[in-house]
């Protein structure tokens, strides 16, 4: 990734502009993409499989369970529904912090990072909440196969929203301190890319787990 | 570099253009007809059809709104081929992977199987001829590159002339 130079952060956005355009000149790599844009997509390819794993590993395993609770009297898909309609307006938020970035806007750039940071810990709240619920039901991670595997796969996409909550925050504090200059909007998309892939694996989740029951 | 040469660059480029752009509309579109299919995906989870009869269209619209997101918000319909090679390949291979295994532990029962991999068959179908239709197809990646433009073209038009927006689809 490029270093910031003063010369960049000093620069007017026509500036910066150009340093946009000649980004792909001064590092060019076979692909003709950064390699760190091209590493986190391997990443995001790999995190499928792990989201696969975890997903086929509830599908086989909740209807096996030998005693309750059962994932029909459990969810709460009004509830759920709301979290997951949060999770995506997110990724609107998210895309915009990019967009504003792109036109040298730093503080909508600001406002929509912390806007897409505290949807994705409203989500979490929700979370939270939902799995206090189903203890005080009696379904924890020991109860049966039906909850081992469910809290695997949510917490584990939960642990996901909320490394990108912190990585969103430390976007945050990095634009206040005027370390993301235009020219460096990658570094916001790359985040990005994370955070509308947790929200894409919440797609599948929302409706294989809680839809599809 | 010193900290103090940020601050100062911070906050001497203050940004006096438009708020929102076309694309920042597209986007806001796009939204709301992701919030509309969840809101169908639910009302249907509601509805009095068999659950078996149910899976298939709510899985359908699942994977409307993957595409959609991993299309529009992740960029992957305007970026370089290889990105899209790299997730679709990792997304194809683990419904494969973990389609055989589910089969394995009997979990489906008959044509199920064979109905996800004619599904994954028309999802590789459907990018293909995204590819085709789209402007932005293979070939055109360092156009595409420079997606980061699409945000603020009408900004940019100042400076960049007549940029290839089109390059992007739009």
């Amino acid at each position: 990734m490029s270093a910031i130079t003063a010369e960049s952060l000093d620069s007017t956005p026509a500036d910066n502009d150009h340093d946009l355009d000649s980004h792909g000149d001064h590092h060019a790599t076979s692909t003709g993409v950064t390699n760190e844009k091209v590493a986190m997509w391997v990443f995001l390819g790999s995190e499928c499989l792990l989201f696969g794993a975890l997903i086929a590993t509830y599908l086989v395993y909740k209807g096996r369970s030998v005693n309750g609770p059962y994932p029909k009297k459990t969810f709460d898909i009004p509830f759920t529904s709301v979290s997951s309609f949060i999770l995506l307006m997110s990724s609107l938020t998210m895309v915009l912090a990019v967009s504003a970035l792109q036109r040298n806007d730093q503080r909508r750039l600001r406002i929509w990072l912390m806007s897409t940071a505290t949807l994705g810990a409203c989500f979490i709240a929700g979370q939270i909440y939902e799995f206090t619920a189903f203890i005080r039901e009696g379904l924890t991670i020991k109860t049966n196969l039906f909850g081992s595997s469910f809290y695997v796969l949510t917490g584990f996409h939960g642990v996901h929203v909320t490394l990108g909550i912190l990585m969103l925050l430390s976007l945050v504090n990095l634009s206040r301190r005027g370390k993301i200059p235009q020219a460096r909007a990658e570094v916001v998309e790359i985040v990005g890319l994370y955070w509308h892939f947790v929200d894409v694996v919440w797609i599948v989740i929302f409706t294989v787990v809680y839809l599809i029951n | 570099m010193s900290t103090t040469t940020h601050d100062a660059g911070a906050s001497t480029a203050e940004y006096t253009g438009p708020a929102f752009t076309a694309h920042d509309l597209m986007y806001l579109k796009i939204a709301v007809m992701l919030a509309v299919l969840t809101g169908i995906e639910v009302a249907l989870s509601y509805s009095s059809l068999h659950k078996a009869s149910l899976a298939l269209p709510l899985l359908a619209l699942a994977a409307i709104k993957f595409i959609v997101v991993a299309g529009f918000f992740m960029h992957l319909k305007f970026d370089t081929p290889i990105l899209r090679r790299l997730f679709i390949g990792g997304a194809v291979l683990a419904g494969f992977c973990y389609t055989a295994v589910l089969y394995l532990f009997g979990h489906f029962h008959g044509p199920i199987p064979w109905l996800i991999y004619g599904a994954f068959a028309l999802f590789l179908l459907t990018t293909w001829v995204f590819r085709r239709v789209s402007p932005s197809a293979e070939g055109h990646g360092h156009e595409d590159h420079d997606h980061a433009d699409h945000g603020h073209e009408d900004h940019a038009d100042h400076t960049h002339g007549d940029h290839d927006h089109d390059a992007h689809g739009h």
